[in-house]
């Protein structure tokens, strides 16, 4: 179910009202756990059984994990991460490594009919937190993770699994994160301003900004993209970059500003990434449920920087590698990950060695150096085919004589204008330049939804459903 | 600041409506493929109610365009998209004319479902603001870029003829499309298309519409490939042509595309008079001298 449907309006309604009411303070739980289990099914029903027996396993292994001795914890966690992990691997690159290792022709096809249930990647890395966590620890830690009862238990691990807000497309919770908030909330605990700035704010970057981008950018699609001059495919791929910005980032404040509608608070996803100066900052900035469970869950248990120089790289390279192919099963996606492991690791080398002034000028060219990287990059995630995104960068030398299409390039840089905006005010909100503000924040906001009622684009599923 | 938000927003909102709706009602603005699409089937569900010859098809024929006819149409999609369409509205057809190029591809549940959904078909039938065809940012960028051109061009008259298709790039276009004509389709596929069909197909024989398949030249290189052929077969053994009217595919070398499969506009003009000399030997409308002369 898409945030942006009509069935997704009818669905919050009813379950905001029954939340709150009196009489249903002791169901709080339920509701929201039957009606994140509605919001799974809605398009994908066969699947919603994984999704209880991911839970299922993820409580019966961590209550087990707190209820055994020393000797078992390990165990017990381990097989609890490893059925995780098989549960992806099976679902999700079941296609991949079947069709690298496995021959036969059925088999091949039975794999290839396997079905990849939406969220898979999300619901199964919490999974993983909710072992490691559990495993890692303290007495008193556990105790806000475990309850007592095994039924309360099974019962919070399902609501920390389908909570619908980040269910299919994060943010990736953290179970340390999110257990100790589960207590009955009030309507009066609710801060409306900010719920309404997060909802409006990401309902106008996914459904006004990416949804339009969404049409102009379809053409980056081989075999378009050969039709297309130098310039047009340069603007294309900067619109493309602030299309999938505002598809997530939209999709992420939409998802905090519900949960905060329930009293639940999510960490940021998404802290202004492209005014990132470095590779590091960028992913300090972007995706942050990932790389922080990333670094806490992969990096840091590989040794992270505490191993040498060289194992630091090799750390760094694996890390983005297995983070490339967290977002799909093609191998489009793992060069993706090594191509940011590579400019991570580049970077850690160099800087020590050629450190820049700190003045405007070169922070600016940082700057223009990393998004240009990370622009180029991300054809991988709409051209999985390699070959194509060769194609792609041969086009842009070639075609540098065709007559730039300059409607198109209006257009995309008039929908793109929306984000490059949105990183400006955060630069000068911060910066020691005063700037002053025009209107009263009330007149963007009326604006925004003046431009979601009358200009949303296409509605299309979210980038990040796919992963 | 929620309640002035949402004030001023109320304000602003009404303010575009009534400007629409008094100064530009019949106003269509579309910018990009999806919003063609949506503004030609948002136009023929609430205004073309004297249609009664509808042409549906992919972008192959979505340039057949006479005022005889209705043309649904869509760019990136199939004839099955147009019948969708016409299948939820209680039109009186006297000709339904039906692309065949294109029947391997499924309809778009998206697109039908933008259209159909009964809340959002009301509100945008009776709020013209709410058409695709009337987005702000839409009208904006067209006007303005409309004026640069203006102010550019100065008082000067120009015609634009129409850019010439560099020849390596056609190859280049030409080859991929003989590489997707030349992959067979599966036989499982090739069926539910033509079980699709067939209930369409039987629903507008009830609704007493003629049935018309047609199929569009393409390049001379992609007529007899695996593709083309096994649609073909499929077609006549589903519909036998002794039972059901065609206007069969002309010879292909006598056509120009733009990219192996899309007619140039001339190119459009010149099967439109051939398609027109067929439906008038079917039907009763008859323009083709007029369509000559263009």
């Amino acid at each position: 179910m898409l945030f942006t449907s009509f069935a997704f309006l009818v669905l919050f309604a009813i379950t905001f009202s029954l939340y709150y009411l009196p009489i249903a303070v002791n169901y709080q739980v339920p509701i929201l756990i039957i009606s994140s289990l509605i919001f799974y099914a809605y398009n994908q029903p066969e699947l919603l059984l994984l999704l209880l027996f991911s839970a299922f396993i993820n409580s019966i292994a961590s209550y087990l994990v707190v209820h055994s001795n020393l000797v078992h914890q390990k165990r017990i966690a381990t097989v609890g991460v490893v059925v995780n992990l098989g549960l992806l691997a099976f679902f999700k690159y079941g296609q991949l490594i079947g069709s690298f290792f496995i021959r036969p022709a059925t088999t091949e096809s039975f794999l290839l009919s396997v079905p990849l249930p939406i969220g898979i990647s999300f619901f199964t890395f919490e999974g993983i937190s909710l072992l490691v966590d559990v495993y890692r620890g303290n007495v008193d830690e556990r105790k806000h993770l475990v309850s007592p009862s095994v039924l309360d238990h099974c019962k919070r691990t399902l609501l920390f699994i389908s909570f619908f807000p980040h269910l299919i497309a994060g943010p990736i919770l953290k179970a340390h994160d999110f257990l100790p908030q589960i207590h009955v909330k009030t309507l009066g605990q609710i801060n409306v301003q900010r719920c309404f700035r997060l909802l409006v704010t990401g309902y106008f970057l996914k459904m006004v900004v990416a949804d339009n981008l969404k049409d102009f950018t379809f053409w980056i699609a081989y075999p378009y993209f050969q039709s297309y001059s130098s310039v047009n495919l340069l603007v294309m791929l900067f619109g493309y970059s602030c299309q999938i910005f505002a598809d997530f980032a939209g999709y992420s404040l939409i998802a905090i500003g519900l949960a905060s509608l329930f009293g639940y608070e999510f960490n940021p996803n998404f802290n202004f990434p492209y005014i990132a100066t470095s590779f590091k900052d960028f992913w300090k900035r972007w995706h942050i449920s990932l790389s922080t469970f990333l670094m806490e869950y992969l990096y840091i248990p590989l040794g992270g920087n505490r191993k040498g120089e060289l194992r630091t790289y090799l750390n760094l390279l694996i890390t983005m590698f297995l983070g490339g192919l967290w977002h799909g099963a093609a191998w489009s996606y793992a060069i993706w990950g090594l191509a940011h492991g590579l400019a991570l690791a580049v970077e850690r080398f160099l800087s020590p060695r050629f450190a820049l002034p700190n003045r405007a000028m070169f922070r600016f060219a940082s700057g223009a150096l990393v998004f240009g990287f990370v622009s180029l990059a991300w054809l991988l995630f709409k051209l999985p085919n390699f070959s194509h995104v060769m194609g792609y960068f041969s086009s842009i030398a070639k075609n540098k004589t065709m007559a730039p299409d300059f409607l198109q390039i209006f257009q995309i840089l008039l929908y793109s204008s929306p984000v490059v905006l949105y990183h400006a005010h955060y630069l000068f909100k911060y910066s020691q330049q005063r700037v002053q503000v025009v209107f009263p924040s009330y007149v963007y906001y009326a604006v925004m939804l003046f431009f979601i009622a009358l200009n949303s684009g296409n509605s299309g599923d979210f980038i990040y459903f796919q992963f | 600041m929620i309640a002035k938000a949402l004030f001023l927003f109320f304000v602003l909102v009404s303010l575009y409506c009534i400007s629409i709706q008094v100064v530009q009602p019949s106003l269509r603005i579309s910018l990009n493929q999806w919003q063609t699409n949506l503004v030609k089937a948002q136009n023929f569900l609430y205004t073309a109610d004297s249609c009664r010859n509808v042409v549906v098809g992919s972008s192959l024929s979505a340039r057949l365009d006479i005022p005889e006819l209705c043309n649904l149409s869509f760019v990136g999609l199939s004839a099955f998209d147009g019948m969708r369409m016409l299948q939820s509205t209680d039109y009186k057809l006297d000709t339904i004319y039906i692309e065949t190029n294109i029947l391997l591809r499924s309809e778009d549940e998206v697109f039908t479902a933008q259209l159909t959904n009964p809340f959002l078909f009301q509100a945008k039938k009776h709020i013209l603001a709410l058409r695709e065809g009337k987005q702000p940012l839409a009208i904006l960028i067209k006007e303005s870029y409309e004026g640069l051109q203006k102010l550019k061009r100065g008082n000067k008259k120009t015609v634009t003829a129409p850019a010439a298709v560099d020849p390596a790039l056609f190859d280049k276009l030409l080859a991929n499309q003989v590489l997707l004509y030349s992959t067979p389709p599966t036989n499982q596929a090739l069926n539910n298309s033509m079980v699709r069909l067939h209930a369409f197909v039987k629903e507008f024989e009830e609704r007493g519409a003629q049935v018309v398949f047609f199929e569009m030249p393409v390049h001379k290189k992609l007529c007899n490939l695996p593709v083309s052929i096994s649609l073909r077969e499929y077609m006549h053994k589903t519909f036998p042509p002794n039972r059901y009217n065609y206007i069969v595919q002309p010879d292909c070398g006598a056509y120009h595309t733009t990219d192996g499969v899309h007619l140039s506009e001339q190119e459009a003009l010149h099967y439109l008079a051939y398609f027109q000399r067929h439906c008038s030997r079917l039907t009763s409308f008859d323009s083709v001298n007029q369509l000559e002369n263009r």
